[in-house]
């Protein structure tokens, strides 16, 4: 009970950092709004061409805010080596993980329901299917905060780290960006029972993906 | 004895390439003669597959602490960088035949995008590699990404078993593991696997040799600048 | 073309050339390390 006892601890840590720096609240989410933005113009705002593109545009956007929501997880830890003091804290390798990616996603949870009010409103969306959406956003947010969270301590403390994040989570997590896409396009279409097999995949990633982390991250935390 | 290596490898590859260019018939189903494509681009996906499973083994057997050693992960490394040529070859010999078979360079297919997510995913190994850490931190950072983009290989190589896609089913190692071509067709394909197999394993151990040049010149660079440090400091602390 | 030789030509011709550029890339920068080596053990 203490391994998750811990995850909320350092969960609620970066949180509070958060909270109290407002990095996601005043530059993150209002980053995922420029970008619904810009698609509009790549697409000419053609309205039923957005209207189709809908759920891989919001996704893409999500994606990208993965990489700034990690870069920010891992860089309140290099600040005043802070990194040091949580290995040094006896916590265990896999709640840390748990911790840092249960606060990724929890920031993605707020982004994906800003960006996705945007994105009902400015490509005239409409809402059908709410339990599969539902569904697939849990599941396709977890995924990529645990592998966010995975690559980003891989990458941590290492010279060029903001370049090479992306490198490495952007085809990492095309898995993710496949099956949300096609379980929102099916629930928008008014179809949900063919979003079910997107789901099951999603979750398979999410699981493997938590897991993963859960094993590697100790390791990867200690100096060698 | 690499001297022998290397002149097996070129003669085995130039037998490959009579047979492949002039010996077989072309194929009316296959794009006529762009189906002597196949004796490249199968035996470069192969090569892909193995060279990925070897450094995938190597980062296991760096991470075990038993078996520890800087040899696995620079072999690793040198399979790693090897496969992802290998990978960019097959994609871009499988356009090249896409388009006079399919009538497209590219299609959207779960082969064709498993294995380009591979090349990406190698890519990003390789750019962790050069990232200038100690070689401990390096050789675990590593061998973990490694083992993670791993996990792309089976589905690459099982997607056109699980998706009916556009992309055609293995020609050797299908469902029903039955050859699907015969005669001097099934003989060329194997020359090429062979003989591409010999290439990839010459091409390994001339990487890692180069990987153990730069590691050691490396390391010696750290040592003069620490002499040189450390005699900076006797200068500063002379006088006092 | 009618056979399609024109992608024969160029699949043959990328692989050989970027499988040899690799090989004598790995060459020549094995070959300048020997030697800078040897040249600073002569230092």
């Amino acid at each position: 009970m203490s391994f998750l006892r811990d995850a909320l601890l350092v969960a609620g840590k970066d949180l509070r950092i958060e909270r109290r720096s407002r990095v996601a609240l005043q530059q993150i989410i209002p980053f995922g709004g420029v970008v619904v933005m810009l698609f509009a113009f790549a697409l000419d705002s053609d309205r039923t061409l957005l209207h189709q593109a809908a759920p891989g545009l919001f996704w893409a956007a999500v994606l990208l805010a993965v990489l700034l929501a990690v870069g920010r997880s891992f860089a309140i830890e290099e600040a005043n080596r802070a990194r040091d003091g949580l290995r040094l804290s006896g916590l265990d390798g896999g709640s840390i993980f748990l911790g840092k990616a249960a606060a990724v996603a929890v920031e993605l949870f707020l982004l994906e329901v800003i960006v996705g009010a945007a994105v009902v409103v400015l490509y005239d969306v409409s809402v059908r299917g709410a339990v599969v959406l539902l569904c697939a956003a849990v599941a396709a947010t977890v995924g990529l905060a645990a592998t966010g969270t995975v690559y980003g301590v891989l990458a941590g403390g290492l010279r060029a780290r903001e370049t090479l994040l992306p490198l490495l989570v952007l085809p990492a997590v095309t898995p993710v960006m496949l099956g949300a896409t096609r379980s929102f396009q099916a629930a928008l279409d008014g179809t949900p029972g063919d979003a079910w097999p997107w789901v099951q995949l999603l979750t398979a990633f999410a699981v493997l993906a938590v897991a993963a982390g859960t094993v590697a991250f100790g390791p990867l935390l200690e100096e060698a | 004895m690499k001297r022998l290596f290397l002149a097996t490898t070129v003669v085995s590859l130039g037998v490959t390439a009579v047979f492949a260019l002039w010996v077989t018939p072309p194929r009316a189903d296959q794009g006529f003669d762009a189906v002597r494509l196949l004796y490249l681009h199968a035996p470069t996906a192969w090569i892909a597959y193995l060279a990925f499973g070897v450094t995938a083994l190597a980062s296991l057997l760096w991470l075990f602490p038993r078996t520890r050693s800087a040899t696995w992960d620079l072999l690793a490394g040198a399979s790693a960088e090897v496969g992802v040529v290998f990978t960019g070859l097959t994609l871009v010999l499988g356009s090249l035949w896409g388009r006079p078979t399919w009538g497209t360079w590219w299609e959207w297919d779960a082969r064709l995008t498993t294995t380009a997510i591979l090349f990406f995913l190698y890519l990003g190994y390789l750019a962790l590699r050069r990232t200038g850490t100690t070689a401990d931190e390096r050789g675990k950072r590593s061998a973990i990404a490694a083992l993670i983009a791993f996990a792309d290989v089976p589905v690459s190589y099982l997607s056109v078993t699980w998706w009916q896609t556009l992309h055609q089913q293995g020609t050797v190692f299908n469902e029903r593991l039955s050859v699907k071509i015969d005669g001097s067709m099934a003989f060329t394909l194997v020359a090429a696997v062979v003989s591409f197999t010999l290439l990839y394993g010459y091409l390994v151990l001339e990487r890692f040799e180069l990987a153990q040049l730069e590691e050691g010149r490396e390391a010696r660079e750290l040592e003069r600048a620490i002499a040189e440090r450390v005699r900076a400091e006797h200068v500063e602390v002379a006088p006092v | 073309m009618s056979h399609n030789w024109g992608f024969v030509t160029a699949g043959y011709s990328i692989t050989t050339a970027a499988l040899g550029g690799y090989f004598v890339w790995i060459r020549l920068r094995t070959r300048h390390l020997r030697r800078t080596l040897r040249d600073e053990n002569r230092d």
